[in-house]
């Protein structure tokens, strides 16, 4: 009884309390800290557009050459297609190589790397940071480390692709393992499995199918990093194109270019079609 | 079949909090007991430290002839073997048919690759899958996935993986809770024909009060982590059950009721 006359008083007080307010302000200032940072990213950006001349001019000049370019690249040569799809082919097979072995070493890892899964937090830490590395080192670097250590060819493509697959997948297949529902688990620690029992039996099957959604992205632009890991030396397609570019035989780059194009568009197709089945 | 004895056992959590105070009580081999009391009453913190998944603050776990509180990791893990454990939530690895999930009941006491994967598992084993699952009457669904199927369904796989596992002790967690009453009679009916053939030590928890009294051969009465009630189950009377949870209710939440 008391409550409905309670709630009436503050109701109303709350009312006349709300009509004397003004509004917030549209506008704050931003903070010192900010202000600095907002000053120091406008400085980069303005040197950066200085640095690069990006003038009107350029670009006028720019368009003549393009045209100059493609007049000579079209139509694209096909000569050379047998061996260009062969070298294509070999970058297909370096991404799927190189991504395979880097989610099967992504699932030890995810298990040492998962707040809910790792045997200590000192491995959680070293595991974490293990990933991270290989992350923030970009593929093309991993592709020149590794082809001082096993010479030209695809085999350094494959190891740089790896890592850089590990380094993706780890983190989210770790992350994927975080979210899992304890029951489960629980349900067979009671049963008195093992850990490895555990793994097995309740984590990887209710993470499979994310675990193979993740894996498609990463084959996905494992192809392309391929692509370019050839530009440097790492084997398969991109030798074709950085020769023919150098050589200014632009009409058989571009005969390059559209089986590249083709290759990567069949991938991501064939990719995105799995994934839907298995969602 | 094996005893069970719990000797002045008391549980804080890091927080401060006091899930259970001095409980003692001795299940005898074969013996049925339902655990009541309200919602953090502390029943399911008392079957956690039973099958060692929680550690005790003191006292003192015995089941069969070994110690819950001293034992190593593979001593807890052969422990947990012959402790069987039935959820309210199920707990079955979704993703799974029915048939895995009650194969998974031989992972306690097999290790090994062959046991993880349905399709390498040994002969025997499936075909004791197979005659767990046809006991809670599903051997027809064996190849479904667990998520397609009713609660009650769920259920009564959970009890065959149990039924797997051929445990000594019972740990059942609040059976019926998520299921109808229809349900929930049956799985219950179910559950108690199976640990009376297998004359199994069995401790439930239930929040029905006439489930309670048609199963339990004795009733514990839990109230903010201390037992205030231990008698035969036919002698329970209505106000000593209605008293278990009126008398803990919250003051505030009495308050918005009147």
């Amino acid at each position: 009884m008391k409550h409905p006359s309670q709630s009436k008083t503050r109701s109303s007080s709350h009312k006349a309390k709300y009509t004397s307010l003004t509004p917030p302000p549209r506008w704050r200032k931003p903070s010192p800290l900010v202000f600095v940072a907002l000053l120091i990213g406008i400085a980069f950006f303005v040197h950066g557009l200085w640095i690069s001349e990006l003038t009107p001019a350029r670009l006028w000049r720019g368009i003549f050459r393009l045209s100059d370019f493609l007049g000579q690249a079209l139509p694209p040569n096909p000569k050379r297609l047998g061996s260009i799809i062969r070298a294509t082919l070999e970058t297909f097979e370096m991404a799927l190589v190189g991504t395979v072995f880097g989610a099967l070493l992504s699932l030890p890892l995810s298990i040492l790397a998962a707040k809910n899964t790792t045997p200590h937090p000192w491995w959680f830490s070293v595991s974490r940071s293990f990933v991270t590395l290989l992350r923030v080192i970009p593929d093309l670097i991993w592709g020149l480390i590794f082809i001082i250590v096993v010479g030209l060819g695809p085999a350094a493509g494959i190891m740089a692709i790896t890592m850089d697959v590990m380094g993706f997948c780890g983190k989210f297949f770790a992350e994927r393992i975080e979210e899992i529902e304890p029951g489960p688990i629980e349900a067979l620690r009671a049963i008195g499995a093992s850990e490895v029992s555990i793994i097995a039996g309740a984590i990887f099957p209710a993470t499979l199918p994310s675990f193979v959604a993740s894996t498609l992205f990463s084959l996905e632009s494992s192809i392309r990093s391929a692509v370019v890991l050839g530009l440097v030396g790492a084997g398969g397609i991109g030798v074709e194109l950085s020769t023919s570019m150098q050589l200014l035989r632009y009409d058989e780059a571009l005969m390059v270019i559209i089986v590249i194009f083709v290759v990567v568009l069949l991938v991501e197709e064939v990719s995105s079609w799995i994934r839907k089945m298995i969602i | 079949m094996l005893s069970l004895a719990v000797h002045q056992l008391s549980k804080h959590y890091l927080n401060g909090t006091a899930a259970l105070t001095d409980v003692s009580f001795v299940a005898q081999p074969g013996e049925g007991i339902v655990l009541l009391g309200a919602n953090g009453s502390g029943k399911s913190t008392l079957l956690r430290c039973i099958v060692g998944l929680e550690s005790l603050s003191s006292g003192s776990i015995q089941v069969g002839n070994a110690a819950i509180e001293t034992a190593t990791q593979s001593q807890l893990r052969s422990l947990r073997r012959q402790v069987g454990m039935v959820f309210q939530k199920f707990n079955l690895v979704n993703s799974l048919s029915a048939f895995h999930n009650v194969l998974q009941g031989a992972l306690g006491r097999s290790k090994g690759p062959r046991y993880w994967f349905s399709a390498t598992a040994p002969k025997l084993e499936r075909e004791r899958a197979m005659h767990c699952l046809e006991r809670v009457k599903l051997a027809h669904i064996a190849q479904q996935r667990v998520d397609t199927l009713s609660g009650g369904q769920q259920q009564r796989v959970a009890i065959a993986r149990m039924l797997m596992q051929d445990p000594g002790l019972l740990l059942v967690d609040e059976p019926v809770a998520s299921l109808d009453p229809k349900a929930g009679r049956e799985v219950m009916d179910l559950l108690w024909e199976i640990v009376r053939e297998r004359q199994l030590t069995v401790v439930c928890t239930l929040h029905q009060l006439d489930l309670a009294r048609d199963y339990a051969d004795r009733i514990i009465g839990l109230r903010q982590g201390q037992v205030h009630i231990d008698i035969p189950a036919q002698q329970i009377t209505n106000h000593q059950l209605n008293w278990l949870y009126e008398a803990s209710q919250p003051i505030q939440d009495a308050q918005l009721l009147a």
